[in-house]
């Protein structure tokens, strides 16, 4: 009977602690409960333009965590303990971008980057981070007849460059996943696109032949693999793009002049085959300081055309370095009506070098935007009204209930995982 | 922490497009809401199959509005990101209806503004950013023409202007729509496509990560046993590669990446611990995806910004940034174009769902928006 009794008020003991551990644990539960969820005509409005919780100072120094929790945390309870508010716990206005004082075909250039190239990529290859595999493609635009060159290395934490141990490299047409790799050989042998034997930084190089050629046009998927011993094999993705090239050329016959506050230049082409090209350029000061990045879409037919990079005066004016301003990082690039696809040519680097415009002689105005000239048709409009109505209807009456609760938080097991 | 942070970072870079082969199906475009004279609004879905075949989703397949929908077999309440975010309060006294349970997106009161929502889908899973991208732009032209080239608008519905709004991926096809130049009718002067598009969580293409996924592939290997679901995941695909780092560097360096000539408003991570998952304030399970994706980055040995951050990556260090100022961001040499960082939300990556927490943080009034819920102020300022 003892036992007894000492079970039974060891059971009303945990049944008091579990009640005291649920109501302190619902008077620290932090914020998202109803008294702490004003109904929206309860909240205190901060209106006009941004406070201080806008976006632009509302941002965490450099090395706060932005941190998402573990797969198991994320389905544990919230800590108990009060949070200071979130950014945007109050209701404010968002910061708005500044106006745009640029046309689209001038941006302003920070420091100079480089057409046809991209950056390395790496992958470590053991547990322990102590090795990275690394590959880049010698050029990202790779315009035919010019060979498919992929440099793969292996470097250590100091950044020495290891061994590459069974070094692998295939390629195929990125968008055709059926199409069979071509293999390439990886080489450290100072030939061909290898630019020192013996250095640890191998080269694949392939030529294709007029089968390949007519396989790889288009963007071309590239992996560079190597065999670790005790861990497997471990492969990293490139891409580049193999093309036959804009079937147009600049010439090397350059204007420019000042006309209604704006630097014009404009390129002499030869075309081969009429069709849609994009000119993209970079202006630089006479000491290579970057200002600008222009670009300029136009038809063109076949025979000698003319594309005009227009340099947005004010682009320059507010630059205040005076030229003569230096063309570079030239890409001429064809391209489609309403596609995403192009093809690119080789970049110029050093392409003109204006005459010397002072910086003042170029306009400070803003750009204005051509004022939008359209026929709006919307679901007024009568040529809409027997369309199909939309799936999802709202209801527009003023609700007198809260809407039914969730189940509950506990979230209900995954019965897919789509892997988004 | 600096690992937690990557752990977050790589989140949203799954919205990547991990395919297989190239075989679009047909795009549709498909009238959800209606509107009250609010205008037009085109949402486009991240990463995901949403018109079937290799690698779709069923739910988003059958149901037009299924992407954006805070699905309940998440743990999710069922509203829908669309509803949210072209409802406007237009006056003081507009209410949504909320209770502790949260706020209704549907049933509304007072003065409220509503614009029209169309969706459209692709796949985004079996081909390249190239051609989801044609394929996205030429169903808007479709749209704006009144025609069905594309054949995803048999209705031939026909606006000639309207707002986008994409998620996670979506934002990178509407950085590529934006910054070749190729699609004038919608992006220019006179284009269909007004006011400032909206990345919502955009993705982490253009990252280190999500190079380092494609290679995380190998027999017994270290990261993909860790976690089997990645080994799940279409690994080696087209559209992986097409977003890769080495990928998007490459195209903003011929300038078809990163040049956006009109402001791109993003609504990204608010930072700090649990971010991405309502601040850990509800066990709602809208963040597995992310977490299981920063496991991996963290097997990889991933642990600084730039492994992690993309062309328009969601996290508040992203790197597009543009001389004239981005509202923050770091700054990367060939991002010349106009990103801006809108609005730091509680914003997460999972694609099943909307922003999750409308349903107990987010609502607006005619003045304000809880930026912690990224729908009540696209519905508000973005409208």
């Amino acid at each position: 009977m003892a036992e007894e009794a000492k079970r039974r008020r060891g059971w009303w003991a945990a049944a008091a602690l579990t009640v005291v551990v649920l109501v302190l644990g619902a008077l620290m539960w932090p914020r998202g409960t109803e008294e702490e969820v004003p109904t929206p005509g309860e909240v205190p409005v901060s209106p006009g333009p941004a406070s201080a919780s806008g976006p632009g100072q509302q941002q965490p120094p450099a090395n706060s965590p932005a941190v998402a929790p573990t797969a198991a945390g994320a389905a544990a309870s919230p800590a108990p303990a009060p949070e200071p508010l979130p950014p945007g716990a109050t209701p404010a206005a968002p910061l708005e971008a500044p106006p745009i004082e640029l046309p689209p075909t001038t941006q302003l250039l920070t420091e100079e980057f480089f057409p046809g190239t991209t950056d390395w990529e790496g992958i470590p290859v053991d547990d322990s981070h102590q090795y990275q595999l690394r590959i880049l493609p010698l050029r990202y635009n790779v315009v035919a007849p010019m060979p498919i060159a992929v440099l793969l290395e292996m470097i250590d934490r100091q950044g020495q460059r290891q061994p590459l141990p069974s070094p692998r490299v295939r390629v195929r047409a990125l968008e055709n996943a059926a199409q069979p790799w071509i293999n390439v050989p990886v080489k450290d042998d100072g030939a061909g696109s290898d630019a020192k034997a013996g250095d640890l930084l191998y080269t694949a190089t392939l030529q294709p032949n007029a089968e390949q050629k007519k396989q790889l046009l288009g963007q071309v998927l590239i992996e560079g693999s190597v065999e670790v011993p005790g861990a497997g094999s471990r492969v990293i993705p490139s891409v580049l793009i193999y093309t036959r090239g804009p079937r147009a050329k600049l010439t090397g016959q350059w204007r420019d002049f000042l006309r209604q506050g704006h630097l014009d230049l404009e390129a002499e082409l030869e075309v081969e085959e009429a069709g849609l090209f994009t000119l993209m350029a970079q202006i630089f000061g006479p000491n290579q300081e970057p200002i600008a990045w222009v670009r300029q879409m136009e038809e063109l037919p076949a025979g000698r055309g003319h594309i005009t990079l227009e340099v947005f005066g004010k682009v320059l004016h507010d630059a205040g370095i005076d030229g003569p301003y230096r063309v570079r990082q030239v890409l001429l690039t064809r391209d489609y009506e309403n596609s995403s696809q192009y093809d690119p040519g080789v970049t110029e680097e050093e392409a003109h070098r204006t005459k010397a415009y002072r910086a003042s002689e170029f306009s400070p105005e803003a750009y204005q935007p051509a004022p939008r000239v359209v026929e709006e048709i919307t679901a007024d409009h009568p040529s809409q009204r027997d369309k199909p109505p939309p799936e999802r209807t709202r209801d527009l009456t003023p609700v007198t209930e809260p809407p039914p609760p969730p189940a509950g938080n506990t979230p209900a097991p995954g019965p897919q995982d789509l892997g988004h | 922490m600096r690992l937690m942070k990557t752990l977050v970072t790589f989140v949203v870079g799954m919205t990547l497009a991990w395919s297989q082969s190239a075989a679009a199906l047909t795009v549709k475009l498909d009238l959800v809401w209606g509107g009250n004279g609010g205008g037009t609004t085109v949402f486009i879905h991240g990463h995901g199959n949403c018109v079937g075949g290799n690698g779709s989703d069923s739910r988003c397949v059958n149901l037009s509005y299924g992407y954006w929908l805070n699905s309940t077999d998440d743990g999710g309440d069922g509203h829908d990101f669309m509803a949210e975010a072209t409802s406007k309060c237009t006056a003081s006294g507009c209410t949504m209806a909320c209770a502790s349970t949260g706020c209704s997106t549907i049933n509304y009161a007072g003065s409220w503004k509503y614009a029209e929502a169309f969706a459209i889908r692709y796949d985004f899973v079996n081909q390249s950013l190239w051609n989801a991208t044609n394929d996205v732009a030429n169903c808007l032209m479709d749209l704006r023409n009144g025609t069905n080239n594309t054949g995803c608008n048999p209705n031939r519905y026909q606006r000639t202007s309207f707002r986008v709004v994409g998620h996670s991926a979506g934002g990178a096809v509407i950085d590529r729509i934006f910054s070749g130049g190729w699609w004038p009718d919608l992006t220019g002067a006179s284009g269909a496509i007004i006011g400032n598009p909206i990345s919502d969580a955009g993705a982490l293409a253009g990252s280190r990560a999500a190079s380092a996924l494609y290679g995380t592939d190998g027999a017994s290997n270290f990261c993909t046993t860790l976690i089997s679901w990645v080994a799940g995941w279409a690994f080696k695909s087209t559209g992986n590669a097409s977003l890769t780092r080495g990928t998007l560097l490459g195209e903003a360096n011929n300038g078809k990446a990163g040049k956006s000539p009109r402001w791109i408003y993003k609504v990204t991570s608010a930072g700090g611990s649990g971010s991405v998952n309502n601040s850990s304030k509800d066990a709602i399970k809208e963040d597995a995806n992310d977490s299981k994706m920063g496991v991996l980055a963290g097997c990889v040995g991933y642990s600084s910004d730039d492994d992690t951050d993309g062309v328009l990556w969601q996290y508040d260090t992203d790197p597009t940034s543009n001389p004239s100022g981005s509202n923050g961001g770091k700054y990367r040499a060939q991002y010349t174009g106009y990103y801006w960082h809108w609005v730091p939300s509680w914003s997460n990556h999972s694609h099943n769902r909307n922003d999750a927490y409308v349903k107990k943080y987010g609502f607006q009034s005619n003045s304000g928006c809880y930026y912690i819920s990224p729908g009540t102020c696209i519905g508000q300022y973005a409208q």
